[in-house]
């Protein structure tokens, strides 16, 4: 079976980065899983996030040169799918303090597709470890 | 599945016939006029599509994306890089940190 990682927005905006030290810790993460020719998974809720950011710091240019990159798909995997509060998303949101709607989405769906997060955020990291040692 | 076909048909598209035996597994029959004249039965082996290396392709062009791009930070670690993320597209972080959205 193929190895997936959905990868956060922070993963994603660090490898992007004009930064040297969090780039490179991205650039590390990259590296492993380059060895386990792993899938990388883009999450319509990270997609947003991201595009955002990109629009807010460096502006509209950026964002296309960062689309164009989401759409190779050699690169990256576009999750196609509807964005929906389950109640699952909302019971793992209600019950940890620190994790916002969307990491909480993002948890629910990786333990959902068996698929590993990939993140900078270690609250976020440590919910969904916790989460995918009880399933 | 059986597809019947024409001889001169399976002359002029070949390719179509080799796809529908793909996508159906099924028997040919090659007919003369109302005969069938021959039975195929395809066995088609499909190679093993090569293992893309998702992360490789992304860093080997990385640094002319991120040329492209040019964004600075303030963050010094992974969860100031996440808060400074929320503060930007939410307006607000988990620690109820504020910064005006487009700052």
């Amino acid at each position: 079976m193929d190895k997936k990682y959905l990868l956060d927005s922070n993963v994603i905006y660090a490898l992007y980065l004009d930064d040297d030290r969090l780039h490179s810790k991205a650039r590390e993460k990259l590296e492993k899983l380059s060895k386990k020719k792993a899938k990388l998974l883009l999450h319509p809720l990270v997609l947003i996030e991201i595009l955002s950011l990109i629009k807010y710091r460096a502006g509209l240019e950026s964002v296309k040169a960062v689309m164009t990159d989401f759409d190779n798909v050699k690169k990256y995997l576009k999750i196609d799918e509807p964005i929906i509060l389950s109640l699952e998303t909302y019971k793992i949101f209600e019950k940890y303090p620190k994790i916002g709607v969307v990491d909480a989405g993002l948890i629910d769906y990786c333990l959902k597709n068996k698929v590993n997060l990939v993140t900078f955020d270690k609250e976020m990291d440590e919910v969904w470890r916790k989460l995918k040692t009880k399933n | 599945m059986t597809i019947t076909v024409k001889i001169s048909d399976f002359r002029k598209d070949i390719s179509s016939y080799i796809d529908q035996m793909i996508s159906s597994q099924g028997v040919i029959n090659i007919k003369r006029g109302n005969v069938v004249v021959a039975k195929v039965l395809p066995e088609i082996r499909i190679k093993n599509e090569k293992k893309i290396n998702m992360a490789e392709n992304v860093l080997d062009d990385l640094e002319s994306v991120r040329k492209k791009i040019k964004i600075k930070t303030k963050a010094k670690n992974g969860t100031e890089l996440a808060n400074e993320i929320d503060r930007i597209v939410y307006g607000v972080d988990r620690n109820g940190q504020k910064i005006f959205v487009r700052q």
